[in-house]
């Protein structure tokens, strides 16, 4: 008898619950982060229509999730909607179809540093101020000055008060006619580090500053802290353990263990606690190399999830019985395995990893490119979990 | 040969370094003599991170060391009557689509310490742009760069530019990035690919030797 998609709904956010509390699912889940790939895979608009037109992606997300089922889905977090940064003149942001070719993908090159290092005591005085008087209207040119500013923002506001409407009965439909809840209900900026990194300094920046001024860098990232709380509270309200909150993480990964541990880990284990206490289950993407951390991420509380690109997965699930982990399928294999190899391999990891717990089933990064999986991969790996393996 | 220079340099002491290339400016000292020990301080820190003692940071921070050192030494390199000896040449870009330039720039500060030429064509590089510039320079070596996946079709259609203007085998080809493995490598073309790019050197090196 098929399942109804209340049903399917239901079975797969208690899978994703039971994983975040590391206890062991009836399944395995199984979701990938499709992102720009749905675009190409769906195959009929290029990226830059949909940032534009984003009613767009409603088409291309039940293309996706009527052809590979899965217990969640991404969400359209590729679209940076063109109406909405237009609005505010956001600078930092690459759109394909504005400032790209319209097939890419959109980009943020961190070309242009938003802070001086000598503000650094401004911003660890009172680092919200900081953000709303100086951070963000320098990469905003249309939020520079009044009345202009006053304008814009009122506009951006519209703006995007339009696009959140359209995404939340996107996610609405999905989970009516599909039983396919999203994985993520949002976006928090990043670590305490990466949002300095991100939003001010840039990645060279940042990193000359930790040379040159590691005390001060380490002190904005503690008066960070509790503004990236109350902005998590602001944007998701009600705290629930599913859907998750998505972290993507991309500078500690880089610094030697030593400036990791007195500068990056104190205020991204701060923010990870606190969010974890309040009922957040923080979902981190952490993309580049991790098997020089791992020992740091087996202190944080039970409660959240890591989707790993590269690491060594033996060792995550030997130390860390804290936390839940994914990313064994490399896009490597999705793109040039065999269906039987990537079938087989899934199989394997599944059998592995799936009695901790604390295991999802998905690939080592978000899928933009259609070089990162074939399709005729994951449309096979999907039938063979929904077809065979849960039989 | 590891001198003061050099040894400050590896160890990022930014100020004191810069402080002792000015003592030797004002001594008189050959300014290539000092451009080899700040290239030899580069190599060390090259070095220190393949050891896994420093990580990225590091090396952008030795960049940014090599950087000043040679706005100091540009005056007296200009009015130097010896040329800087170079070992061959690289053309190095970021390929089409990929606005990217971090992974590309530290290739380069090491590829320069390690005393070879560097073109660098940019971010965004279209084929075209890359072939033009093979055949006018003819140099011994292509690095082509990038950071996301979309990079990958660049990549591949710039190595067939190469193929169809009669240029590929007389060029090694190597591609930095670091989502790359040895299928996609095959799948472009590319002779070698690597993540860092202390391992790019090591591949530059044998090719056109020390």
């Amino acid at each position: 008898m098929t399942k109804s998609p209340e049903e399917l709904f239901g079975e797969r956010c208690q899978r994703l619950i039971d994983v975040r509390n590391l206890k062991e699912p009836d399944y395995t889940p199984f979701y990938l982060l499709a992102e720009e790939w749905s675009v190409y895979y769906h195959g009929k608009y290029n990226v830059g229509e949909v940032h534009y037109d984003y009613t767009k992606c409603g088409e291309i997300a039940e293309h996706l999730v009527r052809t590979i089922p899965q217990d969640a889905w991404g969400g359209p977090q590729y679209i940076w909607p063109g109406p909405v940064l237009d609005a505010i003149g956001s600078n930092t942001y690459k759109i394909p179809g504005r400032d790209l070719d319209p097939k890419l993908q959109q980009q943020f090159p961190q070309d242009k540093e938003y802070m001086t290092p000598e503000e650094y005591p401004e911003f660890i005085d009172d680092p919200f101020a900081f953000l709303v008087e100086k951070g963000i209207p320098r990469r905003h040119s249309a939020l520079e000055k009044s009345p202009r500013k006053e304008i814009a923002f009122a506009k951006g506001a519209l703006a995007f008060n339009e696009w959140w409407t359209y995404v939340g009965s996107l996610v609405v439909k999905i989970i009516q006619e599909y039983g396919i809840p999203p994985v993520v209900q949002g976006l928090c900026a990043s670590s305490p580090l990466g949002v300095i990194e991100d939003h001010l300094r840039t990645f060279p920046g940042i990193c000359l500053d930790i040379k040159r001024y590691p005390e001060e860098v380490k002190a904005a990232c503690d008066a960070l802290v509790p503004v990236l709380v109350k902005l998590s509270e602001f944007v998701y309200e009600k705290p629930t353990p599913f859907p998750y909150i998505f972290i993507p993480l991309h500078i500690g990964q880089f610094l030697r263990p030593k400036d990791f541990e007195e500068i990056y880990w104190p205020s991204f284990k701060k923010l990870a606690e606190t969010l974890i206490k309040d009922g957040y289950t923080p979902h981190y993407y952490a993309e580049a190399k991790w098997t020089p951390y791992i020992e740091f991420l087996a202190e944080l509380p039970k409660g959240s999830v890591w989707i790993f690109e590269d690491v060594d997965f033996e060792k995550v699930d030997k130390i860390c019985d804290n936390l839940c982990f994914g990313g064994t399928l490399t896009t490597d294999l999705l793109r040039y395995g065999t269906k039987e190899k990537v079938i087989s391999e899934a199989k394997a990891q599944m059998e592995k990893f799936g009695p901790r717990g604390g295991f999802v089933l998905t690939a080592n990064k978000d899928l933009m490119d259609p070089n990162d999986a074939k399709y005729e991969n994951v449309v096979a790996l999907a039938k063979f979990i929904n077809e065979e393996y849960r039989r | 040969m590891v001198d003061k220079i050099s040894e400050l340099m590896s160890d990022l002491e930014e100020k004191e370094v810069l402080e002792e290339v000015r003592k030797e400016i004002e001594k008189g000292t050959d300014p290539i003599k000092i451009l080899d020990s700040l290239k030899e301080g580069m190599l060390l820190i090259g070095e220190l991170w393949k050891k896994g003692e420093y990580f990225v940071p590091e090396v952008i921070m030795g960049a940014e060391i090599s950087r000043q050192i040679m706005e100091l030494l540009k005056p007296e390199l200009e009015s130097s009557s010896t040329k800087v000896p170079v070992k061959g040449s690289i053309v190095i870009g970021t390929v089409r689509g990929d606005i990217h330039n971090i992974g590309k720039n530290l290739a380069i500060a090491l590829i320069q310490a390690a005393g070879y030429g560097v073109v660098d064509l940019g971010v965004d590089v279209p084929p075209k742009v890359f072939v033009e510039k093979v055949k006018e320079i003819k140099p011994d070596v292509v690095g082509l760069s990038g950071l996301l996946t979309l990079a990958i079709e660049s990549m591949k259609e710039t190595i067939e530019g190469f193929k169809e203007a009669g240029l590929r085998d007389q060029l090694k080809i190597i591609i930095g990035g670091p989502f790359l493995t040895k299928n996609y490598c095959e799948y472009v073309g590319a002779d070698a690919f690597t993540h860092s790019a202390t391992e790019g050197i090591e591949k530059i090196r044998g090719w056109i030797g020390e």
